[in-house]
């Protein structure tokens, strides 16, 4: 197994406390990531998601509990939690409102930049972050409102690339993009990660995607920590996900059912490629 | 009887910039739920903007409820006919309390005072917002607000109800409750144009229209379209998993029937399968 990168201890999140809107958030929640994981998070709007990941990069403080990144106390006195925050890349919903610059390459530039780094340095991250997303060299000096919305939505996650990330949180990076440009979005991630050796944490509602892409899934639910497996273990439970009102592949659907009317001898599957896997196996195959 | 009806439409947004729609012909008849998909860029945007005037065609006609719809046309009257809802539920939402949001268009319309009160009531009841009447917008979840969209368009009675995207920034719930209230308008005789990519909401459709480069690709009922699978993928756009299993088992050469659309009708056939009920080819 990989090392842990970060760890998540008991945090609680409760905001308005003393007030008569107090609502915890987050609720006792542990975990650990890995490096070199690729980890889906999914949970109702309101289960506390956002939240969360606004902890791990120290942009929250929780009320209780602490995050350490490779072993250290992030809210230790004296932590750098601005060198935490390029370390932990946090790529927000429409990210694309948050492009500012004249030129797409100052966009991207403006992380690398405030790190200090020298322009070199600087010039090779931004060439990297636009190969990494797909980006043409052709639109370096492009004024970034002058693209498509997912030429902006990749100029965006390019800016947090940039800063080299070893854990890179992506909040529905695929919201209202078309079915192409979330597949290639998901797979430049993907690039990422494997290239990196870098950790990916996706909070995504489309579960089709988790499922394609990640090999553990965490589970929220009201700001508690219901489930952390892998991918697999996860989605087989799926009429309990049902239960707290989420929705699992439609493939795997469609399995749980079929196994409801006596075909036991089912798997859970993720994908229509593993169900023909299954399938095949189930009737005999007949072919090698 | 048809209520939109284009016409070898060419459509682009200066003289500088290729035509973002081509030579486009449809029709859309009164009572009918259309869904139109493409990938961002394939124009179907654009071609619903024609559908109340907010662009005007370059080339070739726009007919709404027999009216055409050009620079001459009177558009408030064509506006008053066809509703539009669009993506961002927060662009949408212009006052602070629920039903003055509502009653937005009619105060502009001149609409007397009991009369307002009653739309606003009944729209609000159509899209079960009727407990949030009081209730401050900004407070409300993103399938909340454009359900409350939907309202202040319906107040206005159109004929037709154009849809551009209206649940792509919602989450899976509010996209559910988008798509129930739309079914409920559509059962009582509305027209209905839902621009998408969702594959899973089109198949809900009476009829499909596939956009591609500013042309239309393909059309007809989901069952039709979604056997196309080749074709939609090749242009950006996905099938339903129920659809795409099918495919594959076509591939492995079971003679399994490709029109599948829904998880029952996939149910039914894998059980068939399973069963040995379906047979396979080269075996």
């Amino acid at each position: 197994m990989s090392e842990v990168i970060l760890k998540a201890e008991g945090l609680v999140e409760v905001y308005g406390a003393g007030t008569p809107f107090e609502k915890t958030a987050v609720n006792n929640v542990s975990f650990e990531l890995y490096e070199n994981e690729f980890v889906g998070v999914i949970g109702h709007t309101g289960s506390g998601k956002s939240t969360l990941i606004q902890m791990l990069n120290g942009l929250i403080k929780p009320t209780e509990g602490t995050i350490y990144f490779r072993g250290e106390d992030v809210w230790a006195k004296k932590y750098d939690r601005r060198m935490l925050r390029s370390n932990v890349g946090l790529v927000f919903q429409y990210p694309e409102y948050q492009l500012f610059e004249e030129t797409v390459e100052k966009d991207i530039a403006f992380g690398p930049r405030n790190m200090g780094l020298n322009e070199e340095e600087v010039a090779l991250r931004v060439e990297q972050a636009m190969h990494f997303t797909g980006l043409s060299d052709k639109l370096r000096e492009s004024s970034p409102f002058e693209l498509s919305g997912g030429q902006k939505r990749r100029v965006a996650i390019a800016g947090i690339l940039a800063m080299r990330p070893r854990v890179l949180i992506l909040d529905e990076p695929t919201a209202g993009l078309d079915p192409k440009g979330c597949s290639e979005i998901l797979a430049n991630v993907r690039e990422y990660q494997r290239e990196e050796r870098a950790t990916v944490v996706l909070v995504s509602h489309s579960m089709e995607d988790v499922a394609a892409n990640a090999s553990r899934v965490l589970v929220l639910e009201k700001g508690n920590l219901k489930m952390l497996a892998s991918t697999q273990e996860v989605f087989a439970r799926g009429e309990e996900l049902m239960k707290m009102g989420l929705n699992i592949p439609q493939i795997t659907r469609i399995f749980l059912q079929l196994r409801a009317r006596g075909h036991e001898n089912l798997p859970s599957v993720l994908s229509p490629e593993e169900a023909i896997r299954c399938l095949d196996a189930v009737t005999g195959g007949g072919r090698k | 009887m048809s209520v939109i009806e284009v016409k070898n439409l060419s459509f682009r947004y200066s003289e500088e910039t290729d035509f973002v729609l081509k030579n486009v012909s449809l029709s859309v008849e009164q009572g009918e739920f259309v869904a139109v998909l493409g990938h961002n860029g394939s124009g179907k945007s654009t071609l619903a903007k024609h559908f109340n005037g907010i662009c005007l065609p370059d080339e070739g006609t726009v007919q709404v409820c027999g009216m055409s719809v050009d620079a001459d046309s009177d558009l408030a009257a064509v506006r008053r006919r066809v509703g539009m809802v669009f993506q961002n539920p927060d662009n949408q939402i212009i006052a602070s309390v629920v039903e003055e949001d509502v009653a937005f268009a009619l105060e502009n319309l001149g609409v007397d005072h009991d009369e307002m009160h009653r739309r606003v009531r009944e729209a609000l009841e159509a899209v079960d917002m009727s407990y949030y009447a009081k209730h401050a917008t900004y407070k409300l979840s993103g399938g909340q607000k454009q359900r409350i969209a939907i309202a202040g368009i319906l107040a206005m009675r159109p004929d037709v109800l154009v849809l551009d995207e209206p649940t792509a920034m919602l989450d899976p719930k509010g996209r559910a409750e988008v798509m129930q209230v739309l079914h409920k308008f559509h059962e009582a005789g509305m027209t209905i144009v839902l621009i998408t990519h969702f594959m899973d909401e089109a198949a809900q459709a009476d009829r499909i229209v596939v956009m591609n480069e500013g042309e239309v690709l393909l059309e007809g009922t989901p069952h039709y379209v979604f056997q196309n699978a080749g074709l939609l993928w090749s242009v950006g756009l996905n099938v339903p998993q129920s659809t795409e299993l099918m495919f594959l088992l076509r591939e492995e050469g079971y003679k399994v029937p490709l029109a599948i659309l829904t998880e029952e009708e996939c149910i039914s056939v894998l059980d068939d399968l399973l069963a040995g009920r379906i047979e396979r080819e080269g075996l």
